[in-house]
């Protein structure tokens, strides 16, 4: 096992505070009657088009900067690809080689199980007092 | 028998007559109906047309007429759709299978805009199967034929907008333009088409085909009825985050202030080979006359323009092959029956739904944009795409506009080139590079050949500025009457 290093990458998903969605100006409001807060655009009928939420930028270069990451000048949003029933345009909206923000980190501190010598880890390319060298991974 | 009737009956002159109370909304909508009634079947400019539809939307104008309302130099004027604009409660099938019966819960910004402004709607036309095509023929209904001479084709692929301007079945109509697609047909049609910027007009509710290069685009009998419609229909909406505010209405009484010390370059090395003579000599005409009305004539080059149908048959098919991927079958319009599970559905359902036009092109587009071809394929033609623009650009610098023909031929008869998708494409050869560039393009009538078939020149202008190109055509069109002349087939159904 010495041969190998343990790696855990953290997908972590965070439902954005704003008004309304990401591409369109439906409410985002908890517990409204079914179907009252979708119009063409989520329902990516022929003709819609996606607006992009300012707030949304906001949040996420917020979050980039709590984090030390480093946010782009320019920014690309790609379309992925794909068929699935639950996928009502055949893509996602989503970004490829020019995100918002990248780099960046979370420091993670915990005893290791059965009380034996701490680790630490990292997402980031920094690295502060750790033995370990983390890697960073693409999700 | 006269090829007079309605000759002088322009968007301008029927908004005058409703505006003033000369004339109801109802009774043009009913002279309108009456035209389509003879020849819209013959012809077959329209997919979905309900003559009541259209005399309530004119009894409603006349409605808002009557409570003092203060509506557009629109108002009572009947304008026919492209199908591939969504329209409210109305079907919008973008000729093909895939989306028969398909009624959209919206409105198009554009169309919105006509129904504010007082419009009334004659239908919806027949084009290329999500606009794909230069002749109609792959709307996956019926083909429309050009009224002219029924034989040939009324280019595409919104030849159904053209053909039932050039009919008199509407006043004026709404294309849509990725290569070419209102150019085109106006010129095969003899009327006038605009290709706006990119970015003067929202695509907010247009069944998109290639993001980057579809424009929605106004055709009309007169210059000035262009100005007409391209104003009620251009500008910022927040809806499309390409619509730019710099797209602002054309005053029409600057379409009147001519050529005088406008420079107008010609690029001959593009247009060196395969064009018809009498195409060239309609070009020499033009030139000479705009010259004759204090106009420049420059010979310019425009290096890169050749590359043009290679480089849009890469990028086109590419943004296609995404944006037509939510035709599944899933959630609205056509679905294949008898499929055992999801993948044998979906292939089926879009096998089926498809034409083989939008399934070549699919293909491609798949082909392009696939992992290990994305960087010789698409990313190299967006390369020669800066090349194409820089080139407008370049030239532009220099003179006002440029001038070429629209077509390299006048219009080829049906079923003609259906089998060579290759030929096809190459009638787009001067359509396609102002595409590229995002630049605005008018195609105005330049007169007939020897069998009374329609020629059309093209005008291509800076960013933004539409109303240069307007101003041009208009001096060209003031010299030559002829240009309000009516098929044969739309004099001839008078009453």
């Amino acid at each position: 096992m010495t041969d190998y290093e343990t790696v855990v990458g953290l997908e972590v998903h965070a439902q954005l505070k704003t008004e309304s969605k990401i591409f369109c100006s439906c409410s985002t409001k908890f517990g409204a009657r079914p179907n009252s807060q979708v119009c063409p655009v989520c329902l990516g009928l022929p003709g819609a088009l996606p607006v992009l939420n300012e707030r949304a930028v906001q949040f996420a270069v917020m979050t980039g900067l709590a984090v030390g990451g480093e946010i782009a000048e320019r920014s690309v949003f790609a379309r992925k690809n794909y068929f699935y029933p639950d996928l009502p345009k055949g893509y996602q909206i989503s970004q490829y080689d020019r995100p918002l923000c990248a780099g960046g980190g979370v420091d993670v501190h915990a005893e290791a199980p059965g009380g034996g010598s701490g680790w630490s880890g990292s997402s980031s390319r920094r690295t502060r007092g750790s033995r370990f060298t983390p890697k960073v991974a693409r999700a | 028998m006269t090829h007079e009737a309605g000759r002088e009956e322009t968007a301008e002159s029927i908004g005058h007559s409703v505006g003033s109370g000369a004339e109801s909304a109802l009774e043009v909508a009913r002279r309108f109906v009456e035209r389509a009634e003879r020849t819209a079947s013959r012809l077959g400019t329209y997919l979905h047309r309900d003559p009541e539809v259209t005399l309530a939307m004119a009894r409603e104008v006349d409605a808002r007429i009557a409570k003092g309302e203060k509506l557009s130099p629109l108002a009572g004027v009947p304008v026919a759709l492209k199908d591939n604009l969504c329209t409210h409660g109305i079907p919008t099938t973008c000729g093909s299978r895939i989306l028969e019966g398909y009624r959209p819960p919206y409105d198009a910004h554009v169309v919105e805009r006509l129904r504010k402004a007082g419009a009334v709607i004659t239908g919806k036309t027949n084009c290329d199967e999500f606009a794909m095509g230069s002749s109609t023929e792959n709307s996956a209904y019926f083909p429309t034929r050009n009224p002219w001479d029924p034989e040939r084709v009324p280019g595409g692929s919104s030849g159904g907008s053209a053909a039932t301007v050039a009919a008199l079945e509407a006043a004026i109509s709404l294309g849509s333009d990725t290569g070419g697609s209102v150019r085109q047909p106006a010129a095969f049609c003899g009327v006038f088409g605009l290709k706006p910027t990119y970015g003067a007009v929202s695509r907010y509710g247009l069944v998109a085909f290639a993001s980057s290069l579809d424009q929605i685009g106004p055709i009309a009998r007169t210059a000035r009825d262009v100005a007409l419609l391209y104003n009620a229909i251009c500008g910022r909406d927040v809806r499309d985050m390409t619509s730019r505010a710099e797209a602002k209405p054309i005053a029409v009484e600057d379409v009147e202030r001519g050529v005088k010390g406008m420079k107008l370059g010609i690029p001959r090395d593009l247009i060196a080979e395969g064009v018809d003579p009498e195409v060239l000599a309609s070009l020499e005409r033009v030139a000479k006359t705009l010259a004759e009305e204090g106009a420049t004539i420059l010979d310019v080059t425009l290096p890169h323009a050749r590359y043009s149908i290679a480089t849009y048959y890469l990028i086109a098919p590419a943004e296609a092959s995404s944006n037509l991927a939510r035709y599944d079958g899933v959630r609205y319009g056509f679905r294949a029956k008898g499929a055992s599970d999801l993948q044998q559905m979906y292939a089926v359902t879009r096998g089926k739904g498809f034409g083989r036009e939008v399934r070549r092109r699919i293909l491609l587009g798949t082909y392009a944009l696939s992992a290990g071809y994305y960087d010789a394929y698409y990313l190299r033609a967006m390369k020669v795409r800066t090349l194409i623009r820089k080139d407008f650009t370049d030239t532009l610098a220099r003179a006002d506009a440029v001038l070429l023909p629209t077509t390299p031929t006048p219009p080829f008869k049906l079923g003609e080139k259906l089998d060579d998708p290759l030929a096809m494409y190459l009638n787009d050869i001067f359509s396609i590079p102002a595409s590229l560039a995002g630049a605005p393009a008018l195609s105005f009538p330049a007169g007939m050949t020897r069998s009374s078939l329609p020629i059309g020149m093209q005008l291509v202008g800076r960013p933004f500025d539409e109303g240069t190109l307007l101003r041009v055509a208009r001096t060209w069109e003031r010299r030559n009457t002829d240009a309000l002349r009516v098929p044969p087939i739309a004099a001839g159904a008078r009453a």
